[in-house]
């Protein structure tokens, strides 16, 4: 079965679940997921550029753009072979801060 | 995360706090990008896309799953020294004079067009003036190309803490390796170790001379990559400045440089110097053949040049492990 890179990573859906926030409605759930998304795609491709030189960020853009999925993931492993736990190292970093974030948010409400 | 706190919360409250507050943070990862990546970002709108383009193409790369636990998990390091298994170099007594000078020759009118005809005599001549074995594939492996230009690479992060004065260690260093600076990301291969304490002479010689290579443009890197990754990590390798005559042993320490770049290999600081390239426009054309010596015996570092004479001259210096 076939997933996209970002899933290797995370399930937006699952995640807004993990920080507790399962009792959002529907529409709003998708709301902040779309941000969570994005922001941690973000925060993703923004590692993965920062460990690249110039020259090897170009190569990555490139191949990416023109959609080579096996290169990507060739050139990736071959530039930044610890580059899989670091992602995961920073989405459960992020997880944490989000939650921290949601607590807090719940707590000054409720008092 | 607690429901029973969620509970307790006002839930358009919190949609709506929560909302402000991942915009927020949306628009500082995005300053931040833009403040980070600003070359990068402006190359990419040269090419016709943005940041976003290539965030969501990112996302648009489909990766099998099946594969997905192991896509970038790397084995563990494999042993330094080479793994071939062939007869140890053989110096020939007779001839030498005569090979050198052909040697010598051959340097001086080889180019990329006629490399790949002079190919066995330039292996046979380095094998009897210099006394190394070299090979353009071993193991059936071998480089995209062996011949073309060099270009400058930065010093790599050895071990995690580590930093660019732990490479210079004197005055001396600083002036001439210092200004070629470290590279932010790691090399191919990560770090030579996980700690200072680890790291032993050995290594840092082969991140003192080490070469970036093509690996992904090998003809053998589609076949079985995860082989081929093991297979050129520090690959012991001959790199020779043709028109200098300049020779060091060095190792396949990172990968590169991009096919658009106009070179085809990459030198550390150190031997860029070695190779007489290591001033003005540091790059310069070179030739790269790998190392038959499987029992690690031949040292990393400069040997003795091959002096490259005008035509009818006889005198050639030459030697193992000069």
């Amino acid at each position: 079965m076939a997933k996209s890179f970002y899933d290797l990573f995370f399930n937006k859906e699952e995640l807004l679940e993990e920080i507790g926030l399962k009792q959002l409605k529907t529409e709003e759930k998708t709301t902040i997921a779309n941000l969570v998304e994005e922001i941690l795609q973000n925060k993703i491709l923004n590692f993965i550029i920062s460990r690249l030189s110039f020259e090897n960020q170009k190569e990555f853009a490139l191949l990416v753009m023109s959609q080579k999925g096996e290169a990507v993931t060739s050139f990736l492993k071959h530039k930044l072979p610890l580059v899989e736990n670091e992602i995961k190292t920073l989405v459960i970093n992020y997880k944490h801060e989000l939650s921290l974030m949601v607590q807090q948010i719940i707590e000054k409400g409720a008092s | 995360m607690s429901e029973d706190i969620a509970e307790k919360a006002e839930q358009p409250l919190l949609f709506d706090i929560l909302k402000t507050q991942l915009l927020i943070q949306s628009r500082e990862v995005s300053r931040q990008i833009e403040k980070r990546h600003r070359r990068f970002i402006k190359w990419l709108a040269a090419q016709g896309y943005s940041w976003n383009d290539l965030r969501l193409q990112l996302g648009q790369i489909a990766v099998v799953s099946s594969l997905a636990g192991a896509l970038f998990l790397m084995p563990a390091p494999t042993a330094i020294t080479d793994n071939t298994r062939s007869p140890p170099p053989v110096v020939a007594q007779t001839n030498k004079d005569e090979q050198a000078i052909q040697l010598s020759e051959l340097l001086k009118n080889l180019t990329n067009d006629n490399f790949s005809t002079n190919q066995a005599t330039l292996i046979n001549n380095i094998q009897q003036v210099i006394g190394i074995k070299t090979a353009m594939e071993i193991d059936g492996i071998k480089l995209n190309i062996n011949f073309g230009f060099m270009g400058a690479e930065q010093h790599l992060y050895r071990y995690p803490g580590d930093n660019l004065a732990n490479h210079l260690k004197n005055e001396n260093d600083w002036l001439m390796y210092g200004p070629s600076g470290i590279a932010p990301g790691l090399g191919a291969w990560g770090y030579w170790t996980q700690s200072k304490e680890s790291f032993t002479p050995q290594m840092e010689q082969q991140e003192k001379y080490y070469v970036a290579v093509q690996t992904f443009l090998s003809p053998n890197w589609e076949t079985d990559y995860k082989k081929m990754y093991d297979w050129f990590k520090y690959r012991k390798v001959m790199v020779i400045n043709p028109k200098n005559g300049k020779i060091a042993i060095a190792v396949i320490g990172d990968a590169g440089p991009s096919s658009w770049t106009g070179k085809v290999f990459g030198g550390s600081p150190e031997l860029m110097h070695v190779l007489g390239l290591g001033e003005g426009p540091r790059k310069g054309e070179t030739i790269i053949l790998f190392v038959d010596d499987p029992d690690n015996k031949i040292p990393l570092g400069p040997q003795s040049d091959i002096k490259v004479l005008p035509a009818q001259t006889k005198q050639v210096e030459g030697g193992k492990n000069g």
